[in-house]
């Protein structure tokens, strides 16, 4: 298993430290885990892509012919 | 105006970039009660909720629809309370900034457009100039959306036919 070594800032610590004080998680490794594999899961980086281009494109065609 | 309904990512990444107002430009936005409850338990807003931001609450109908929708579609509970919501008002257009949602919504048939779309609709209708879009921009790369440095960059360069007929 590889390890990573992160800064996090103050103000986001304090609420990964407030799930473990609730009991959801055990650790704040593991709400870190959980976050990033709901990232990778949610965040298809293929399909984001997609769709910003999609917006991107879609502006440039209204700016053409505002509706 | 169009009929716009929106899950909670739009009203929190624009709210983060200071752009919140943009939305406005856009149409009638409507929200369920359960997105709501997302942004507020999501951000604490330093300003009064807008109210041209129309919270809906759901029948237990609806609610039940909007269960159905996140069992069968892999979408969370605001998200699906939204289907439902642009569903019953033949909504013009859905925002979201989840691509699985994205990707789900526009299966239904609904347009779909998200917050850097908005901000770059409101550059194509003039509500932004050029230099207020790049700031909007640079703002929302700032904010908890996560898009990548090369659609950033996309963005920017489709300034130049955006402003255009500016030159």
């Amino acid at each position: 298993m590889k390890t990573l070594s992160v800064n996090i800032p103050d103000n986001l610590a304090a609420q990964i430290n407030d799930y473990v004080k609730a009991g959801i998680f055990s650790s704040e490794p593991d709400v870190i885990l959980a976050a990033m594999s709901e990232f990778v899961r949610r965040n298809r980086i293929d399909l984001m892509e997609r769709f910003a281009r999609e917006d991107i494109e879609w502006a440039k065609k209204e700016a053409l012919d505002p509706k | 105006m169009s009929v716009i309904v929106c899950d909670a990512g739009p009203i929190i990444h624009l709210y983060e970039a200071r752009c919140l107002h943009l939305l406005r430009q856009t149409g009638n936005l409507f929200l369920p009660h359960r997105v709501y409850l997302e942004v507020q338990t999501a951000i604490h807003m330093n300003i009064q909720w807008p109210d041209w931001l129309r919270v809906v609450r759901l029948s237990s109908k609806e609610q039940n629809e909007a269960g159905m929708w996140q069992a069968a579609g892999g979408v969370h509970g605001g998200e699906a309370e939204a289907i439902v919501l642009a569903r019953q008002k033949k909504a013009d257009w859905f925002l979201t900034d989840d691509a699985a949602t994205r990707l789900f919504v526009s299966l239904l048939g609904l347009e779909v457009h998200g917050s850097l779309g908005i901000i770059l609709w409101n550059a194509a209708h003039g509500y932004l100039n050029r230099k207020e879009t790049e700031a909007a921009l640079n703002r929302l790369e700032h904010s908890s959306l996560w898009l990548s440095a090369k659609i950033y960059q996309e963005a920017r360069q489709a300034l130049d036919d955006i402003f255009a007929k500016d030159q």
